[in-house]
């Protein structure tokens, strides 16, 4: 008995770890791949050896779809049975598209009228799929105006069974009595989890908000048969729920926000969706919202069917940087240790990877609260500790200090350390100051409140548990304003130090390039605030990091991709080696049996100057060297997804630019 | 000879004398105007610039003390030809003049300068003759 015992363990221990997510049949049936958003599918026709003769194959061209041409297109499109179904245009149109030739199947307009012209989203990242295995196969949306959709996948027709006339009104049910246009919306598609549609929610931003008061961003669920609602889950607890209590002064009865704007992840095997909940009202000033604010920025597993709270972590306490959770949760199955593990892993904009178990929220590895920086804003009233992993290693710089500026030469570095001299540096979880305060313009944020990562956060390979994540290093000049009380009654907003947002003109010297690239017709930005133009923080501006999960360690990081032409061109880099500064964007990765895509571009507002090129790099996956990299007609601002069809595999990837409006491109080996 | 190097002179010094020549205290848009201007910037500029002009994530403040430092001394000519050379930041130019000027009568009430009878133009030399003053 004992020997069996034994060889079960070592069985236990050497077999690979569990490979439950990733795609089936070659389809890619979530926005994510699959509903545990890995990014992961198991294809491997093309591979290391071929790559090199990716060809172009069809284009799919969205310019006529929405009232003007979109040119920053955030989608990634379902393949199932040999067709693509994603949105297009401002309007968030829904199209079919054959698989192998691009040709359009059908599409869907829903005229919204009013409702549809002023949108807290233009951005469309794409749909959802159910089906029922016998025929009954559904596309379901969410429209710019916040209305739940399902369609026939066959042909397009929506399915007027479904909700009221076929419609359901999100703006419904949020504890305000009216919903202004604009004010709340979705740019990620629904998640599926079995036979129930869980609805996200996200907001315009919160850098200087009108009011203190606004929508609050619940997640709801809904049978996906007949559209009826199935539960709400208060991200804002109400009067005598669990959580309510870390809003203080009765501020969870006029806070809003506290959405989940990025596509959300599910365990259909557990029955458990995994939530990504944003910052609550005013990104940069919780003085109107003391406490802890559950369940801002937390992950929340909730039961699907029922809505009831599974476990919850809060990642950030009180958030007045806008680190809300900015990435999808990544479901992977891990083992640690030899003990196996259903692990989610949450990426944050300010470059940590919390590791859960998935099944009860427990942490894989410690996480210690440690005390942070206090703030000095009136009526601010900041978190004494914030929640540290202690594995893995953050994936990007974390505050600031004179160590991270430029240091090229060391006359740049006396430029940098002059520049920098006029802000406020501190470590991670330092606060936004008031304008002026101690002689200081604003405070340096970094990451920036856009992130270390955004929405197009990591892949993972399943079968290795090893988690790739892209990531920008960038800072921001943070500063607080007096609130101009006709036009807010926040008290405080952010932008005013050096602006908050990108945009900001910080310290002498400015010279700021025109544009990405000489043929990009990208217009000025100044985010670029270092020396003469150039970044303040130290290369690498764009990187790929690898972390093994089993371990928590890193094990490689790779740039992501040249510096672009104006650094490399630049006077003061003369004969500076500049081969691992990357391009200060987020690459948008996805991941296959065989090889890592990394397309280096970005979208065309999170980012600094300078990001967005257009190659399409092609990683070794165990060491993240280039392989191959293909030149793209313009940026990918889509994460790629990947699909066989007639035994040939695809890979298609949105693009467009400022000027070149969006399209879909599909390569294929020939 | 010397009557046309006169006329340019004189010419020169008339172009001086009109530029900038009103202010923005001047009632120099109207209310309908701002109102129009008020649906284009919700359609096209909000979700970068916030809903009341405050800055988001993707753009800077349009309203406010520092809005209006930036911009003290200039003309709304120089905003207006910013703004059509620049916005919308993933389509520059593609919104008309009549729209542009609209935008720039909807900025200026919203910081609090007065409306007046007579729309802003939509001609770069006649925007040019406006100047932003943050006091009047």
């Amino acid at each position: 008995m004992k020997s069996i015992l034994l060889v079960l363990s070592i069985l236990a221990v050497a077999l690979p770890v569990g490979a439950q997510h990733g795609m089936k049949n070659g389809e890619w049936r979530f926005y994510g791949g699959d509903s545990g958003t890995t990014k992961y599918s198991s294809l491997d026709q093309i591979n290391a050896a071929n790559v090199k003769d990716l060809k172009v194959v069809w284009e799919w061209k969205g310019q006529n779809f929405g009232r003007r041409p979109d040119f920053n297109w955030e989608v990634t499109p379902l393949m199932v049975g040999g067709v693509l179904y994603f949105t297009v245009g401002t309007r968030r149109d829904a199209v079919a598209v054959d698989a192998a030739t691009g040709e359009t199947l059908w599409m869907y307009r829903l005229d919204e009228g009013a409702r549809g012209t002023v949108v807290a989203r233009t951005i469309n990242r794409g749909l959802a799929y159910w089906s029922d295995g016998k025929g009954d196969d559904r596309i379901i949306m969410i429209s710019p105006g916040f209305q739940l959709i399902e369609l026939n996948a066959k042909n397009g027709h929506p399915l007027t069974a479904f909700g009221k006339d076929g419609l359901i009104d999100l703006t419904e049910g949020l504890d305000r009595a009216v919903v202004k246009p604009g004010q709340i919306g979705s740019s990620s598609p629904a998640m599926v989890v079995r036979d129930t549609v869980v609805v996200g929610a996200a907001l315009q931003a919160g850098t200087a908000p009108p009011s203190k008061t606004n929508v609050p961003g619940y997640i709801r669920g809904f049978d996906v048969r007949t559209g009826k609602k199935l539960w709400t889950f208060k991200t804002i607890p109400q009067a005598g729920e669990f959580g309510n209590q870390t809003w203080e002064d009765d501020s969870w009865k006029y806070t809003g926000n506290t959405g989940a704007w990025v596509p959300l992840a599910a365990d259909e095997e557990l029955g458990y969706v995994y939530i990504p909940v944003e910052a609550p009202t005013g990104d940069f000033y919780g003085g109107t919202r003391r406490g802890d604010n559950l369940f801002s920025d937390s992950l929340v597993c909730l039961d699907a069917r029922t809505g009831k709270r599974i476990w919850h972590y809060q990642l950030v306490h009180h958030d007045i940087w806008d680190w809300d959770i900015g990435a999808p949760p990544i479901l992977v199955d891990i083992n640690v240790g030899g003990r196996p593990i259903k692990a989610v892993a949450q990426l944050t904009k300010q470059a940590f990877t919390f590791v859960f178990d998935r099944v009860t929220g427990k942490p894989v590895w410690p996480i210690e609260e440690r005390p942070v920086p206090q703030s000095s804003t009136p009526g601010e009233k900041t978190a004494p500790t914030q929640p540290f992993p202690t594995k893995p290693a953050p994936f990007d710089r974390q505050g600031t200090s004179l160590d991270d500026l430029i240091d090229f030469t060391p006359a740049l570095k006396d430029e940098a350390i002059k520049i920098a001299s006029q802000y406020k540096m501190g470590p991670l979880y330092t606060p936004p100051i008031v304008r002026d305060t101690d002689g200081k313009l604003a405070m340096l944020l970094l990451p920036h409140h856009t992130g270390g990562v955004n929405w197009p956060g990591g892949a993972v390979d399943p079968e290795t548990g090893i988690l790739y994540v892209a990531s920008l290093t960038n800072h921001d000049a943070l500063a607080l304003s007096v609130a101009d009380p006709k036009r807010s009654d926040m008290g405080y907003v952010g932008g005013g130090g050096g602006r908050g947002g990108r945009g900001g003109v910080v310290g002498p010297n400015v010279n700021p390039p025109a544009s990405d690239d000489g043929d990009s017709v990208r217009p000025i930005q100044k985010t670029n605030t270092g020396p003469q133009g150039l970044p303040l923080i130290k290369p690498p501006w764009g990187r790929i990091t690898a972390i093994d999960l089993n371990s928590g360690d890193h094990l490689w990081v790779a740039p992501n991709g040249d510096a672009p032409d104006y650094i490399k061109n630049h006077p003061a880099m003369k004969g500076i080696d500049l081969s691992n500064a990357g391009r200060p964007s987020r690459a948008l990765l996805m991941v296959t049996k065989t090889l890592l895509f990394a397309p280096e571009g970005n979208n065309l507002w999170a980012a600094a100057a300078g990001a967005g090129g257009n190659m399409f790099r092609v990683l070794d996956k165990k060491t993240g060297k280039l392989i191959h990299q293909i030149a793209l007609p313009a940026m990918a601002t889509g994460i790629p997804m990947t699909y066989m069809v007639n035994d040939r595999q695809f890979i298609v990837v949105a693009i467009g630019a400022a000027g070149v409006p969006a399209e879909l491109i599909a390569l294929a080996l020939p | 000879m010397h009557r046309v190097q006169v006329c340019v002179l004189y010419f020169a010094i008339s172009c001086c004398l009109a530029a900038a020549s009103r202010s923005v205290w001047d009632g120099v848009y109207t209310k309908a105007q701002a109102s129009r201007g008020q649906a284009v910037y919700a359609e096209e500029c909000m979700k970068c610039h916030g809903e009341n002009l405050g800055g988001g994530e993707g753009g800077p403040p349009l309203a406010g003390k520092e809005f209006l430092e930036k911009w003290n001394g200039k003309t709304a000519g120089t905003l207006f030809g910013l703004m059509r050379k620049t916005m919308p930041s993933d389509d520059p130019g593609n919104l008309s003049s009549r729209q542009y000027s609209d935008l720039v009568a909807y900025m200026l009430s919203v910081n609090g300068f007065p409306a007046g009878q007579k729309e802003l133009d939509r001609e770069m030399a006649s925007l040019d003759e406006i100047k932003i003053e943050m006091k009047r």
